[in-house]
């Protein structure tokens, strides 16, 4: 993937995180708000909300660790390691939210 | 790295002094990054496997972890801000457009828009910070 | 004659072939309201130490090989006065972040090599006309305007020592290049960026820009580098995601004709 399209998608979950991380602490947090748990489209933020950030998270340490170990060979080892913890998360978060809302 | 070599190595992120002011957001925006991606990780891993393990939902903890999550909430907030400011920044929007260099030097990036967008984000921050430190403190019980 | 005051000079000593570790030596130095740090140097070279070591060349801030570290900071020695600095010790070093050659000199071979590799030069389509020029592309002032001030880097590496990503990334390409590249990709004769996008659009390439704006607080031409790094990332990304390239079309005058005109 070219670097441009990996910073793009850096910025596009970011806003998207912005979104539903906002409805993950606001249906938390506020007693009013408690209802948007119950409907079907909260799962699926949630699930949304996993994946975005974990892009984000890992293409963010992968930009940090790229700039400490420069190096072609170094670079690949990097994406490689961060692109497997990515998934391994995602994995077993998308495991938890389905046991959570007892979809699986 | 040799002295030769004269790399300043991870000094040279964070010095700050004799530099603008965005020098200190780059240090700010990576440290919270770094921070956010350590709560979420532990985050994941500590409700999910709570829940599989006891069937019990992952509760807030008591005081510390309260203070954790309250920080947690305060560096979160900035890297949001902070981070629009920079996607703006990055795709040319607040940076101005290119014009001829007169003496004395006014860098557009510096000024203009962009430190505009910059005071709005501290601005926001420290509204924000105010009203969390409020939510912090009725969470804390004070 | 103004009047003469006394400053110290704190300054780095070292010479890598024979030296294990710097040294700092300390001179005192008499100098006026218009002395600039490198005329003090250079007195230090004439009356104290000729051993010191120091490049430099117009004294006027357009050869860009006086930069150096004045107090922490990226400057040329031949733009900054001594008095305006306000301190009663000056402390003069190397540029960070490159090799360091003698005292107060650095290399920059790196980065005339990384210049070579974004193509500073404009590249064109037409090759017949390359080989054999008939005539001239106009210009419009404000095709002028789209690179002007980033035509005006004198390659002083200010700005690449001041990036912190090239102080731990020694393969990032550095602002002072990234600049030259936009300088060349935005000008409206040039037909050359997907040329370019291998080299700026890596791993090492413009993304690793942060935005931290250390290259243009130390800048002292007034080019802005991290803002041709910001319009370069905007034209790598409507270029190589949305597709949307500016169709260039340059007006070709014959020779004749434009003498014609002049004349």
């Amino acid at each position: 993937m070219k670097e441009s399209t990996k910073m793009l998608i850096h910025y596009v979950t970011g806003f998207l995180i912005l979104v539903t991380g906002a409805i993950h602490l606001i249906s938390n947090n506020l007693v009013s708000l408690k209802w948007i748990k119950e409907t079907v489209w909260y799962p699926m933020s949630l699930g949304i909300f996993l994946a975005a950030v974990l892009y984000h998270s890992m293409n963010g340490l992968r930009v940090i660790l790229v700039e400490l170990f420069p190096g072609s060979s170094s670079g690949k080892i990097i994406s490689t390691t961060l692109f497997i913890i990515g998934v391994v998360f995602f994995i077993s978060g998308l495991y938890f939210l389905l046991v959570l809302f007892k979809w699986w | 790295m040799s002295r030769k070599e004269n790399k300043q190595g991870i000094l040279g992120w964070l010095k700050i002094r004799g530099y603008s002011i965005e020098k200190l957001m780059y240090v700010a925006q990576r440290i919270s990054g770094v921070g956010i991606i350590v709560f979420l990780l532990s985050h994941i891993l500590n409700v999910g496997l709570i829940y599989a393990t006891t069937g019990i939902l992952w509760e807030p903890p008591g005081l510390i972890g309260k203070s954790v999550l309250i920080i947690l909430g305060i560096i979160v907030v900035f890297h949001t801000f902070n981070g629009i400011r920079l996607v703006l920044a990055e795709y040319g929007f607040i940076v101005g457009k290119p014009e001829r260099a007169v003496y004395p030097y006014k860098m557009t990036s510096l000024s203009g828009a962009q430190r505009l967008a910059l005071y709005l984000v501290l601005a926001a921050f420290i509204v924000l910070l105010y009203f969390w430190i409020m939510v912090a403190l009725n969470l804390l019980g004070w | 004659m103004s009047e003469l005051r006394k400053v110290q000079f704190k300054v780095f000593r070292f010479n890598p072939s024979i030296d294990t570790s710097p040294k700092w030596k300390i001179y005192e130095v008499e100098v006026d309201r218009g002395s600039t740090v490198l005329d003090a140097l250079l007195k230090i070279k004439e009356e104290q130490d000729p051993s010191l070591a120091v490049r430099y060349s117009c004294r006027q801030a357009i050869c860009g090989s006086c930069g150096m570290m004045i107090n922490g900071k990226q400057r040329l020695a031949c733009f900054t006065r001594v008095l305006e600095l306000n301190t009663r010790v000056v402390v003069v070093e190397p540029l960070n972040n490159y090799p360091i050659v003698r005292d107060l000199i650095t290399d920059f071979s790196d980065l005339f090599n990384k210049e070579k590799m974004v193509k500073p030069y404009i590249i064109r389509d037409d090759t017949l006309e390359m080989l054999n020029p008939t005539g001239m592309y106009l210009q419009k002032p404000e095709e002028l305007l789209e690179y002007l001030q980033f035509a005006d880097c004198i390659e002083c590496g200010l700005c690449s020592s001041a990036c912190p990503t090239y102080s731990t990334d020694s393969l990032f390409l550095t602002p002072m290049i990234l600049n030259k590249a936009f300088r060349f990709s935005a000008d409206s004769r040039d037909m050359g960026l997907h040329h370019r996008l291998p080299i700026i659009d890596s791993e090492h390439g413009c993304w690793r820009c942060h935005f931290a704006v250390a290259c243009s607080s130390v800048c002292p031409k007034g080019i802005d580098p991290a803002k041709s790094i910001q319009l370069l990332k905007r034209m790598i990304a409507s270029a190589s995601i949305f597709k949307l390239v500016k169709k260039k079309e340059t007006q070709l005058v014959s020779r004749h004709h434009a003498v014609e005109s002049v004349v």
